[in-house]
């Protein structure tokens, strides 16, 4: 089996374990899956490096929402 | 979006979310890991090799397409303008230099031949299908292709080719590398030995035509 191959299916099961292990532990807060996924998707990016036909739209997407979720929390943080 | 403001589950969205993540990721992930181009370039510097072979015994002949003996699609190229019959070609040693009734050939192995095995080509789809799935889906070495069988006449359009062909032997003997494709690809699904006739281009040289005579 090639490598992109392996990576999609690999992806894909990070994935959906986040889901069903966050939701077992009864978590609420939609930043938090977010921000897993992220890190779920850089992770596997750079264990199997894939080619992209276009610009990785996906992984700056994600990392703008983690910025995004990460920058919240610090404002939160430095009001309170 | 649903499941967040009007059933307010989260889980429902992280799911969402997870399958919109996955979804893109496929989309923009290619399924051939090798890019198309760097295929074409191999196909197309493949046919150096034959080039300098068919310089240096200064083939003119056209070469003749034969079906596949060990899966791969070889080309019978004449020395001499020496007519014999086609049916005896099929049976000639697999060497580079071989000869029938004392009259000198070549037997190489043209661009296309690998691809035609890699293809795995049935016999029940018809040409025009064959010809579409080796040149345009495999190699992207064209836009289309058409092809018109007239009795023992076989007419291929290759329309906007993406391949270049700049060995002029090469064309003259084995055609375009796509033309060489088409022949490969016909000698394979018609299990019957092919000639090259003729190629002609287009005022832009994008797209070709080229006629083939199938040998009975």
């Amino acid at each position: 089996m090639d490598k992109h191959k392996i990576y999609i299916i690999t992806l894909t099961m990070t994935l959906l374990s986040t889901v069903v292990v966050l939701s077992a532990l009864k978590e609420t807060n939609l930043n938090v899956y977010l921000s897993i996924y992220a890190i779920c998707y850089f992770v596997t990016s750079a264990m199997f490096k894939p080619r992209r036909r276009i610009l990785d739209i996906v992984g700056g997407s994600l990392f703008a929402v983690f910025c995004v979720v990460v920058g919240f929390q610090v404002v939160e943080i430095l009001l309170w | 979006m649903f499941s967040y403001w009007f059933l307010a589950n989260v889980s429902f969205t992280a799911l969402g979310s997870s399958c919109v993540v996955l979804g893109a990721t496929i989309l923009i992930t290619p399924s051939s890991p090798v890019p198309k181009g760097v295929i074409r370039a191999m196909v197309e510097e493949s046919c150096i090799n034959i080039e300098a072979l068919l310089e240096e015994f200064n083939a003119n002949e056209k070469a003749i397409y034969l079906p596949p003996r060990n899966d791969r699609v070889y080309a019978y190229i004449p020395l001499t303008d020496k007519k014999f019959r086609v049916r005896e070609v099929a049976k000639v040693p697999m060497r580079i230099i071989t000869n029938i009734k004392d009259s000198p050939a070549l037997i190489v192995f043209p661009p296309g031949s690998e691809l035609i095995r890699l293809a795995g080509l049935s016999s029940e789809s018809s040409l025009e299908a064959s010809l579409s799935h080796v040149i345009v889906d495999l190699l992207e070495g064209a836009e289309s292709v058409k092809a018109v069988r007239d009795g023992e006449q076989v007419i291929v359009d290759i329309f906007k080719s993406r391949v270049k062909t700049e060995f002029p032997r090469f064309r003259k003997v084995l055609g375009s590398v796509n033309t060489s494709l088409a022949g490969c690809v016909i000698a394979a699904s018609l299990e019957e030995p092919v000639s090259f006739e003729e190629e002609s281009m287009n005022e832009r040289g994008r797209s070709v035509r080229a006629t083939f005579r199938v040998e009975r």
